[in-house]
């Protein structure tokens, strides 16, 4: 499912994988996003999204494969990848009594060649007050701090894991613009999130990772119009729901009196044809939301 | 699980390492009494002069030495003189946990959240401290008896029991005082600093009164409360009375700390500071060193570093002050000038370079193991992921980090140079330049030898390195101390790390050991430098 105005893959991994055991970790990931793009990569905890994103900042090492940002080795070029990379980690550092100012300060001085006027810029726009100690920041302003860290440099590529957790609404709109202004700047960005409706408004595609293995990447339109519908059927009489069960793509049934509802993937045709005979009073059919799509690979 | 047991649980790593030390504390020094003071009574005769020898040196450190021919004396003055220092610092890691590290962690909102009564918590937490508290110096006790038993000298369990009572009280104690100064501190590495500076000037305080110094003001020590009890010895007993007044302030203290942690608000000191005020700042610090590389570092822990420099001057001031009054005491004994002229000291001079570099060289391998916790922290609590994340290789963080333990050291170790030398002026103890300020220099390369194992062993297995790395400290240490006593073979002395970098200032730099530290430094940074960039960052 290449996009067609892709310029170069921004990132790019070739069964690439990180082996806990027991399923845990990622295994076998091939996976390229496109430069420009927003790739969201969803997944319930434990589904191995931390581990590619740790993979890909050269945190861990991989058990076997690889895996490149802009044509450069994760493991083996790591310091020339953060270079053009903002990170935030999915678990928040703990900072204890250093006030924001001298995180900010610090973290920048590793990083170098950050203007102050741009750290300022992103901490106003995230409405942060860095004088504070980092303890008595509450979670979201914790979570401020680390988007305003990830965006201070004008990064290539933003690897973000879950960056809205913690966020009021207000603040989530503020993040959103500066995603919007760093994608118009040219940036790509890959996004690990729960929040469905987040990645539904400002994802180009998605994966989904289930048990360590990504089972289906797409853009979000096709995920969400093509592949699967949500039916309810009211009948005259008593649903026939042995004929129903049998019904090759019909998944989640549900009756209740004469109704059911349930979920077609792929072709209406066998649903169809199981309805042949049967009195049907309304038959209604709609695209699942995203969510509805992604709880459908986890029930 | 229950409240308690949960509570009981919070402690099983400290009262593992305790009981563990206290059981091979009470194992190996009833074993080695057997082993080294012989059958009869000459040898046991020369055994306690030699013992007495050691004794008094380190009467600074441990209490004065009594009837050491005996397998109880023995035990009393060498196990239950070192022991309170393992037992109080304990205390002092579990009471800065109990009062803060829950609370940073969330578990204290935890457990309130689930209509669990701040009283009931509270003290369940002290209830479960003195639980195991009671349980770890009943596995020394019991290491004790035993060792002794099978030396073939066994020691009366009654009186064992009385000593482990007034151990316990004392422990009790040190909990009691970093529970009251958590409450007054809103970090768990603030209340144990704190904590941990309060018991240190108590523990002076008592040494000092050893030598003559402090004696009015003495017994407000635990310390010396507890050093009123010598049941173990022929005509020793059980203080009731002092005993009972660390039991009684324990119980003040832990009241105190109870209404303290029911007054104030969760995260917040006691001591309410006023409502912030000043303007929002949304610019980065311009302070220029966070932004430079091992400054940065240094930078961080500016306060830590001051008050080790600040504390480490004062025990340097102190025990230079009390340098003559020791001196004529031991070389008043025929057998103990014989042995101090035979270790080099000749006078005050050099006695003041054998102690206090013994003792500095000691302090600053401590302050490097803490520098490796804190590399055990950053990885654990994200830090290090963080830096990680932005365009710096990992070779970096390793050489910074061994640079900063350097240059920390070095200023700690200039500022006590400093007080020793002014102090030594005001009491009229002559110091050869050269050499003083040469050793004191050198003292770097101990914390740098310490610091490169732990790169080594917190590349490997972060969880290790703090234990072994204080294993190595204490063994090489007291490896030092024995060696000329039982004159050991030299190879047994070298594997000290302490004995490497020798007496410089009373004797002049051993180039050989003082190298070898060098190299125990380079060749730990290059190892900890490829064991670094293969391993996984993180919790």
């Amino acid at each position: 499912m290449e996009l067609s105005f892709a310029a170069m893959t921004a990132i790019e991994t070739r069964g690439l994988t990180k082996d806990y055991g027991l399923g845990r970790g990622i295994l076998d990931l091939d996976l390229a996003v496109n430069e420009g793009e927003v790739f969201g990569f969803l997944g319930p905890n434990g589904a191995g999204k931390t581990t590619t994103i740790r993979l890909l900042m050269g945190m861990i090492r991989p058990s076997r494969g690889s895996g490149s940002v802009f044509g450069l080795d994760v493991h083996r070029q790591s310091v020339d990848v953060k270079r053009i990379v903002g990170y935030v980690p999915g678990e928040l550092p703990q900072f204890g009594g250093w006030r924001g100012e001298e995180i900010a300060a610090y973290l920048a001085g590793l990083r170098g060649s950050v203007a102050d006027g741009e750290v300022e810029t992103v901490a106003r726009h995230l409405d942060l007050d860095l004088s504070r100690k980092y303890r008595e920041y509450s979670h979201g302003n914790k979570q401020k701090l680390a988007l305003t860290l990830a965006f201070m440099h004008h990064p290539r590529l933003l690897i973000l894991d879950e960056p809205t957790s913690g966020l009021d609404p207000l603040h989530q709109q503020a993040f959103f613009e500066l995603l919007r202004d760093a994608r118009a700047r040219g940036a790509t960005v890959f996004l690990s999130s729960h929040v469905l409706s987040e990645v539904e408004q400002v994802c180009d595609r998605v994966g989904i990772v289930k048990e360590a293995r990504l089972i289906t990447v797409g853009p979000i339109g096709q995920l969400m119009g093509i592949r699967t519908h949500l039916v309810e059927i009211e009948f005259a009489g008593a649903p026939p729901v042995e004929r129903l069960r049998a019904v090759e793509g019909l998944e989640q049934l549900a009756v209740a009196d004469h109704r059911i509802s349930a979920m077609v993937r792929g072709s209406f045709e066998p649903l169809m044809s199981a309805l042949a005979g049967h009195r049907v009073v309304t038959f209604a059919s709609r695209e699942p939301s995203l969510e509805e799509i992604f709880l459908s690979y986890y029930r | 699980m229950t409240l308690l047991g949960l509570a009981l649980r919070s402690h099983l790593g400290g009262f593992a390492a305790t009981a563990f030390f206290g059981l091979l504390l009470g194992l190996a020094i009833t074993l080695a009494f057997a082993q080294t003071a012989g059958n009869d009574p000459a040898s046991r005769a020369l055994f306690a002069r030699q013992m007495e020898i050691v004794g008094r040196q380190l009467s600074y450190f441990l209490p004065l030495p009594a009837e050491l021919d005996t397998m109880s004396g023995f035990v009393q003055w060498r196990l239950f003189g070192a022991a309170p220092l393992i037992y109080a610092f304990w205390a002092l890691l579990a009471g800065s946990g109990a009062g803060r590290g829950d609370e940073e962690r969330g578990l204290v909102e935890m457990w309130l959240a689930a209509g669990v009564s701040r009283f009931r918590y509270i003290v369940t937490r002290w209830a479960a401290f003195l639980l195991v508290a009671t349980a770890a110096v009943a596995v020394l006790i019991a290491g004790t008896w035993a060792g002794s038993v099978a030396a073939d000298e066994p020691i009366d369990i009654g009186p064992l029991a009385l000593q482990g009572l007034a151990l316990l009280a004392l422990t009790a104690f040190c909990f009691a005082f970093t529970a009251v100064v958590a409450q007054l501190t809103t970090t768990r590495r603030s209340a144990g600093g704190a904590a941990g500076i309060g018991l240190m000037v108590l523990f002076l305080v008592n040494s000092a009164s050893r030598s003559g110094g402090l004696e009015a003001v003495a017994p407000i020590s635990p310390f010396w409360q507890y050093d009123r009890s010598t049941p173990l010895r022929s005509a020793g007993t059980l203080d009731g009375a002092a005993v009972g007044l660390l039991l009684g302030a324990t119980a003040v203290l832990l009241v105190a700390a109870t209404l303290a942690f029911r007054a104030r608000d969760l995260g917040a000191s006691l001591l309410r500071t006023a409502p912030r005020a000043g303007r929002r700042k949304m610019r980065p610090s311009g302070d220029p060193l966070l932004r430079l590389p091992v400054f940065a570092l240094l930078d961080q822990q500016r306060y830590w570093i001051l008050g080790w420099a600040i504390g480490l001057a004062a025990l340097a001031a102190f025990l230079t002050t009390l340098t003559r009054l020791m001196v004529d005491s031991l070389f008043a004994i025929p057998t103990l000038r014989v042995f101090f002229e035979r270790l080099g000291s000749s006078g005050y001079d050099s006695f003041v370079g054998i102690i206090w570099g013994s003792t500095a060289a000691l302090l600053l391998s401590l302050f490097a193991i803490f520098q490796v916790n804190g590399w055990v922290s950053d990885d654990a609590e994200g830090r290090l992921e963080a830096a990680l994340a932005q365009p710096i290789a990992r070779t970096r963080v390793v050489l910074e980090r061994l640079a900063s333990i350097v240059l920390a050291t070095l200023i700690i170790a200039a500022a006590a140079a400093a007080a020793v030398w002014v102090t030594a002026a005001i009491v009229d103890i002559p110091l050869t330049a050269d050499r003083f300020f040469t050793g004191s220099a050198l003292m770097v390369t101990v914390p740098l030898a310490f610091g490169a194992i732990g790169a080594v062993v917190s590349s490997w297995r972060p969880r290790a390195a703090v234990p072994l790395l204080t294993v190595i400290a204490i063994v090489g240490y007291f490896t030092e101390q024995f060696t000329p006593l039982f004159e050991w073979p030299p190879w047994v002395e070298n594997t000290s790390l302490y004995a490497l970098y020798g007496t410089p200032i009373a004797t002049g730099v051993e180039w050989g050991g003082t190298l070898t530290l060098v190299a125990i430094g380079i060749a730990g940074a290059a190892l900890g430098l490829v064991l670094f960039q293969r391993r996984d960052v993180g919790r």
